[in-house]
């Protein structure tokens, strides 16, 4: 089991991502724009899945404000949008997840990206 | 130097008449994404019916936000989209297949001089399937070419 924060400005998308993550086994933190997010990184999340496309458009600056947190260089990103972004790796994401997606897609994400950095950690 | 991205204008549409078009079409892509999977695979999965059930639902809510002058203008069997509290797996199956890329076709258009929609998905065009024609009896070709020790003159030493 992981703790997985998401940011997403829209209401059924954060319900979505929490009923495909809590079946998988997974806690989920919620937050609705990249300022609660920032907030919430204190509760140490495995794994930080963005909005990058938020009306705000802050899931950009929400990203460049991660990764300047101590620690917090290497949590892994994945970034979602329903528009066509740049380069993944200068937002400083690890992996895009294009919408619209399928709970699989997610989770196989999600999966992969836990795997990995359970992997570099041990 | 002005930027090579260009939006056509659309005329008439009001301001509500394009906030729910656009709210019906961002539901509507979810739905004809899925839509787009077999149909076995989706209704098998919990969590993509669940999709479906609330992208419909919120296509529904999001329909009946347009003026009833608009919807007239606009050709989507609106009845096949009417709430249904009965409605099975296969029913939404039905409005993701023969509805929603309806909704997509006629209304993504009237929205096209907006930045939002140059991110919608644009349905594919139905391609008729080509017409076999039927074997004659009895009169089948050696398949040889392209095999080893066959009429193929590559492989003639």
């Amino acid at each position: 089991m992981a703790r997985i924060l998401v940011i997403d400005d829209d209401r059924m998308m954060r319900e979505l991502y929490q009923e495909i993550l809590t079946r998988r086994g997974h806690a989920v933190i919620l937050a609705e724009n990249g300022t609660e997010g920032l907030a919430k990184v204190e509760e140490n999340p495995d794994l930080i899945i963005v909005d990058l496309t938020m009306a705000d458009g802050d899931g950009y600056e929400f990203l460049k404000r991660l990764r300047a947190i101590p620690g917090r260089a290497t949590t892994p990103v994945i970034v979602s949008s329903g528009q066509l972004v740049g380069d993944v790796a200068i937002a400083g994401a690890d992996r895009f997840l294009a919408k619209p997606f399928r709970g699989s897609e997610l989770i196989a994400l999600v999966d992969e990206l836990l795997s990995s950095s359970r992997g570099t950690a041990s | 130097m002005a930027s090579g991205v260009t939006f056509r204008l659309v005329p008439g549409l009001s301001a509500r008449d394009r906030a729910a078009t656009l709210a019906v079409l961002e539901n509507a892509q979810w739905v004809y994404a899925l839509g787009r999977y077999p149909k076995k695979q989706v209704l098998a999965d919990e969590i993509d019916v669940k999709m479906l059930r609330d992208r419909i639902g919120a296509m529904r809510k999001a329909a009946q936000e347009l003026s009833p002058a608009q919807r007239k203008k606009i050709d989507v069997p609106w009845a096949r989209l009417e709430d249904d509290p009965d409605e099975t797996p296969d029913m939404l199956w039905t409005v993701a297949k023969k509805v929603t890329p309806r909704v997509l076709a006629e209304m993504r258009p009237l929205v096209s001089d907006t930045p939002e929609a140059a991110f919608l998905i644009t349905p594919e065009p139905k391609t008729t399937a080509a017409k076999k024609t039927p074997r004659r009896p009895g009169k089948t070709k050696a398949k040889t070419r392209g095999k080893i020790g066959g009429k193929n003159p590559r492989h003639r030493r």
